[in-house]
């Protein structure tokens, strides 16, 4: 069937063409992150700026991670990420679970108000949060940096719209058969989520590692600061190590990398998904 | 707010017991009377538990300093424990300006505040007028730093009346940095402290090179930043300035004559004569007008004496030879430059008032301003000090500098508590003469017009 | 008595004892920090008189545990507490020393020239003794109360058509006059002691030797607080019994919420808590340092209506919000192109995911050298192909745009991310049967991955519009605003006000004026978009 396989392998050929041209546009910007990091301190500032370094400084990685604490600050951010995706994955589905699939008065409503927390912008909340916290004793401590991020919102909504998409008969046989609602989630609509939960996972981490503003105001000591407090450190008012900022950044980076390729599998083919065998 | 070592973990461990008692699912009618008795019991072995004292006292400082600058003040730190043992030092800096003055605000006004904090010379007048700092005064002969050994005009700065704020640590007056190398190319004599509006222009124009005649020239002669602490300078050695004297108004000031003269030349250094580029420097980056200067095309640059950390390396080893020159003047005017500094300060409800000033002492004492020179990054405040390091100096820009002390002045930032909001609509004056082309006379009276109504508020 | 009721009534009583105890707690603590600061107050009063050498101190009404010599008084306070005490001789600030009920406060004795502390003075505060008649309020209303919810329940269970309202509302109303009463005697409390030292209403929170009294407002508040909550709870014991009716809307009621409270406990903590809390700020003008914070009520929100500048970031957020139909659409064009199972797509997934994942300084940096007018990498690609250059970041009719292509740049992954997702809930098998029936991918496009993909879309444009009216970071370290406003965000204008001038009001006004612009667009959408699909399979 030669038609038939040239315009399979055309489509094939079409199909990489377009996504090496789309990695590539976004690939650009961090080649020159990478080639930045590899410079003289002094390189960096010529104009015009060179593309790639005369000589690649190597050592600017273990200098700029040992300039500070960076073991200590992965840590942190570790722990926070950790926390931040068990917290908001479970929350997330939990929620979502619940605006889906149960009728309850004043479910539009309620609804209304969780959408209504994302619509303040987080730095205004900054303070209060502070002083919350500085009240109840957190300041400067993993739990105050991790109890305000434990719930997202974007997470309930995204597994709200997954949830309704998701058939309901096998629920409702389960419900008929006897089992208890934490049953029929836990065992039932929880897996099927799979896409949405890795996806949400995902973000969650994400979040964790780029946060900034919270970590910067809820922490004070050194032993306490997470990845991106660090990074910004090289970078002042009269002061810019942009060669260290890069290589930090860099590093940075490689956890967030190897979450999505290992997050991978659960959004993309491979996996079938119907409902109802 | 209270601090004292048990009444918290009373209130929050009792408030925790109260929650964990409470959410016990009851099975009879009667476990009321057992959980209140078991809550009260819970309480008080909460009440009995408390943690004892540490031995060794804590003082936090916290800055804005690069990892670098805070290495500079090691040694000081370390004296002073020495000199004090059983008290450590713990250095919590912040990255940036603007996010360290969040932090030790909400710090200071939520109760637990840093015991010395790095206080910017513009940030006095707020701080000030909040009466949240420690009048270092009397304090100053003990810590061993009388206060006659600082330069006045920067003290002054840090001073409310007989209070003293803060002990300056370093300064820096604002000057033009110029490239030797690119004068000597162009035979032209070296620019002298003191010289006019019209010689900077002509000498910027002698300096800038376009030899392929694309419009675009390799070689600029200055630059011009769009913010206001980059062209106060050429606004007061213009004869002119933002504010009257008792910094009430703007009308009357930033639309005087001399005001605009000296507004109109720095901007047209960019559109009619061409021997600057169009500012860019944002925040998070130096414009093209830093990569310029370094990379040896453009010769004369606006900056502090902060710019030589940065490139001490090149200067040792010649690869870049500069100079330093006062700000031009307009003919009947004086030169003045701002002075920018910045000292340590003690908040007044640290809990360790005299440990944490003879720290504030230890880290602006004339010994670590001695060490921190060899890096370079400010001036010392204490002339002694500074005049001693300049007769060492190889690079010949301390004697430079110190010429330029005379002349410097306390930037606006010192005198007015509402500076930030001032100083956030003034960029705008040269984006609206040099973007959008509109006339200097009319921008500079509408921007008075809206300082105005903030100073008024 | 049914299982029901037995349940509800214990919801109930514990209702109230968490009632009893919180409130005594915020009774207890604001007296006792009255007491402290009357005590720190004779205290210093008889330090001052120490430091001065006066023949003849004050003599103060509470009792003297320690007057003399740090050493001295160190022996005396910890033979009267029975436990060593240690740092008074570093300790510059007044200080409560507790055991068991008893509570000494220390004030440090300065030498003439306040510099080292030669002594220290130690009195006897007795926060308990004023105690007696709120305590038994509250013990009365809790044991009133407790009473008149048990018989409301009674006859909730066995009257059909009784009103949950009526019968849950008179315990409810008991501890709300007790309330009441209460925040009347602890505001009596304050405005007396401010009474008997005047200077005191006014004295410098920042002063390390005085404590602040205690703030009316916020006890008024907490107890508010804790009213709110045990109503709920008592009006959720009523709510149970009275809907023991229908047991199966009922246990959906009860499950649902037992899934939604932990997020929505957070969310009340941490959000609606503060959110409130803006709101107050916003009707004030507010600094953190200084302590006169005078109330303006809408001064805020009039002087906003006038601030040409918010008006200018409001129209900016506007148009930038534009960017998020655009990139979604490229979203759904990668995720078309990457969701096919080839070789080596799971790393071209990971680079387009990339941007997100960056701090926005990194890409603040490199998008300003790409956009630069002289070497910038987009300039370059523009002048190979004979167009003139663009001063993208300097021209304020460009610089927006600028900003708008890298947003989209930076969230094109994470939407694609999550259409990836999306087109996996697409059955295979729809596919092929339209393919067999001869549709070709655009029909197929339209017809079947579309409208599966709802609610994905309607996710990602909803959340998508919030998101960029809350851009701010991106503003911040790439153009600060500028040209001459042109990329000035509502936010942007936020931060600016409560951090760098700290204007904390105008800036909260500022924040709840896009909070319920925000509330608007979004209630337009969901009711535009939010149309039911059909979803079997």
């Amino acid at each position: 069937m030669r038609p038939n396989e040239r315009r399979a392998r055309r489509r094939m050929i079409a199909g990489y063409a377009a996504a090496i041209t789309l990695a590539t546009v976004m690939l650009v910007p961090f080649l020159w992150m990478l080639s930045t990091a590899l410079m003289d301190e002094f390189e960096v500032f010529q104009f015009p700026p060179p593309i790639l370094p005369a000589s690649p400084q190597w050592r600017n990685f273990p200098n700029a991670l040992t300039a500070l604490p960076f073991g200590r600050f992965f840590v942190n951010s570790g722990i926070l990420a950790l926390c931040m995706v068990v917290g908001q994955t479970l929350t997330g589905a939990l929620g979502g679970y619940a605006f889906a699939r149960f009728r309850f008065a004043g479910r539009g409503a309620v609804f209304a108000a969780y959408l209504g927390a994302l619509m303040i912008p987080g730095i205004v909340l900054l303070i209060p949060r502070f002083l919350l916290i500085d009240a109840l004793g957190g300041v400067d401590t993993i739990a105050g940096l991790v109890s305000t991020e434990v719930v997202s919102v974007w997470g309930i909504f995204l597994m709200r719209q997954f949830f309704s998409t998701l058939p309901r008969d096998t629920e409702d046989a389960a419900r008929i058969d006897g089992a208890s609602e934490w049953t029929i989630f836990w065992r039932i609509a929880l897996p099927l989520a799979r896409p949405a939960m890795a996806t949400l996972a995902l973000f969650s981490f994400v979040d964790a590692w780029k946060s900034f503003l919270w970590p910067l105001i809820v922490t004070q000591s050194m032993e306490m600061r997470t990845v991106e407090v660090g990074i910004a450190s090289f970078h002042g008012l009269y002061y810019a190590n942009w060669p260290y900022q890069m290589a930090t950044a860099v590093t940075a980076l490689v956890p967030v990398v190897i979450a999505f390729l290992a997050a991978q599998k659960y959004f993309t083919r491979g996996i079938q998904l119907t409902g109802i065998r | 707010m209270i601090k004292h070592v048990s009444l918290r973990p009373v209130g929050r461990a009792a408030r925790l017991a109260t929650v964990a008692v409470a959410s016990v699912a009851p099975t009879s009618a009667c476990t009321w009377s057992a959980r209140t008795v078991t809550l009260l019991l819970v309480a008080l072995l909460a009440a009995a538990c408390r943690g004892s004292g540490d031995e060794t006292i804590v003082l936090r400082m916290t800055s804005w300093q690069s990892p670098q600058e805070n290495a500079l003040d090691l040694p000081a730190i370390r004296a002073f424990e020495r000199t004090h043992p059983g008290v450590r030092v713990v250095n919590e800096p912040v990255s940036n300006q603007a996010e360290y003055r969040e932090k030790v605000i909400t710090a200071i006004a939520s109760g637990s505040p840093p015991d010395v904090l790095l206080l910017d010379g513009i940030d006095v007048p707020s701080f000030a007028l909040a009466g949240v700092l420690l009048d270092l005064a009397p304090f100053a002969g003990r810590v061993g730093i009388p206060l006659s050994t600082f330069y006045p005009t920067v003290l002054a700065m840090f001073s409310r009346g007989d209070a003293v704020l803060a002990f300056p640590k370093g300064f820096s007056p604002m000057v033009y940095f110029y490239n030797r190398a690119l004068f000597d190319a162009a035979r032209l004599p070296y620019p002298v402290d003191g010289w006019t509006f019209d010689e900077f222009l002509r000498t910027a124009q002698a300096l800038t090179l376009d030899a392929n005649a694309d419009g675009v020239p390799e070689q600029w002669g200055t630059a011009v930043d769009r913010r206001f602490f980059s062209w106060q300078a050429m606004l007061w050695s213009g004869g002119g300035d933002i504010l009257t004297i008792d910094g009430r108004r703007a009308t009357g000031a930033l639309d005087s004559p001399a005001s605009i003269r000296a507004l109109e030349f720095l901007t047209a250094l960019v559109t009619t004569y061409r021997v600057a580029p169009k500012p860019n420097a944002f925040r998070a980056v130096s414009g093209t007008e830093t990569r310029l200067f370094y990379s040896g095309r453009l010769a004369l640059y606006p900056s502090g004496h902060w710019l030589i950390p940065n490139i001490r390396v090149q200067l040792a080893r010649g690869q870049l030879s500069l100079g330093v020159v006062s700000f031009p003047h307009a003919a009947g005017a004086d030169v003045i430059t701002p002075l920018f500094a910045s000292g340590w300060a003690v908040p007044r409800n640290t809990s360790h008032r005299k440990l944490a000033v003879e720290l504030a002492g230890a880290l602006s004492g004339a010994e670590a301003q001695r060490q921190r020179l060899i890096a370079g990054l400010e001036l010392s405040t204490m002339p002694a000090v500074q005049e001693a390091f300049a007769q060492h100096d190889s690079l010949g820009l301390e004697r430079s500098f110190l010429r330029q002390i005379p002349s410097g002045r306390a930037p606006w930032g010192a005198r007015s508590p509402k500076f930030r909001e001032l100083e956030a609509e003034l960029p705008e004056i040269l984006d609206r003469v040099i973007i959008l082309g509109e006339p200097v006379a009319q921008v500079a009276a509408d921007v008075a017009r809206k300082l105005d109504l903030i100073l008024l508020r | 008595m049914s299982a029901v009721r037995r349940a509800a009534s214990a919801t109930a009583i514990g209702a109230c004892i968490v009632w009893a105890l919180a409130t005594l707690l915020t009774v207890g603590s604001t007296y006792a920090k009255v007491e402290y600061v009357l005590t720190a107050y004779e205290a210093g009063s008889v330090a001052r008189a120490r430091s001065a050498n006066l023949s003849r101190p004050p003599s103060p009404k509470r009792r003297i545990i320690g007057d003399g010599s740090v050493k001295q008084v160190r022996t005396d306070l910890s033979r009267f507490l029975g436990r060593p005490v240690t740092g008074l001789e570093s300790q510059d600030r007044v200080t409560v020393h507790a055991k068991w009920f008893e509570r000494v406060v220390t004030v440090p004795v300065k030498d003439r020239d306040e510099w080292d502390i030669v002594g220290v003075v130690a009195l006897r505060a007795e926060p308990w003794s004023e105690l007696l008649i709120p305590v038994g309020g509250i013990v009365a209303a809790m044991l009133m109360a407790i009473v008149l919810a048990l018989r409301g329940l009674r006859r909730l269970e066995a009257d059909a058509h009784a009103s949950t309202y009526a019968f849950m509302i008179a315990p409810v109303a008991a501890l709300a006059v007790t309330m009441a009463a209460l925040a009347v005697l602890v505001r009596a409390r304050i405005d007396g002691a401010a009474l008997d030292f005047p200077t005191l209403a006014l004295r410098d929170r920042f002063d390390s030797l005085t404590l602040p009294l205690p703030n009316g407002q916020a006890s008024g508040l907490w107890l508010a607080l804790v009213l709110v909550l045990a109503a709920t709870l008592l009006f959720v014991a009523g709510w149970a019994v009275s809907a023991s009716r229908r047991p199966a809307a009922r246990r959906e009621t009860l499950t649902a919420w037992a899934f939604l409270a932990p997020s929505a406990l957070h969310l009340l903590v941490f959000t609606a808590g503060p959110l409130l809390f803006t709101l107050y700020v916003s009707l004030h003008d507010w600094d953190l340092l200084q302590a006169n914070r005078p109330f303006v009520g809408l001064g805020n929100y009039a002087e906003l209506a006038r601030d040409p500048l918010f008006w200018k970031a409001l129209g900016n957020t506007f148009i930038y919000a534009l960017y998020v139909p655009f990139s979604m659409a490229l979203a759904l064009g990668a995720a078309l192109i990457l969701d096919q199972p080839l070789k080596g797509m799971k790393a071209l997934r990971a680079l387009v995911f990339l941007p997100t994942v960056v701090s926005y300084v990194a890409i603040a940096v490199v998008w300003q050298w790409m956009f630069n007018l002289d070497y910038g990498l987009l300039n370059y690609l523009l002048r190979a192909l004979h167009l003139p250059g663009v001063d993208w970041l300097g021209n304020p009719k460009t610089a927006l745009l600028a900003v708008m292509l890298v947003s989209a740049w930076v969230q094109l992954g994470y939407q694609m991310v999550i259409f990836l997702a999306g087109l996996q809930g697409i059955p295979a098998h729809l596919h092929e049967a339209a393919t067999l029936d001869g549709a070709g991918p655009w029909l197929r496009f339209r017809h079947i991955t579309l409208p599966l993909l709802r609610p994905v879309t309607v996710y990602l444009f909803v959340t998508g519009i919030i998101w960029s009216f809350q851009v701010f970071t991106l503003v911040y370290v790439m153009t600060e605003g500028g040209p001459v406003h042109a990329t000035d965000v509502l936010v942007y204008r936020i931060y600016q006000n409560a951090w760098e001038f700290r204007r904390m009001g105008y800036a909260s006004a500022m924040s709840w004026v896009l909070f319920a612009i925000l509330l608007i667009l979004t209630l337009l959408q969901w009711r535009a978009l939010n149309k039911k699909v059909d979803y079997a399979a």
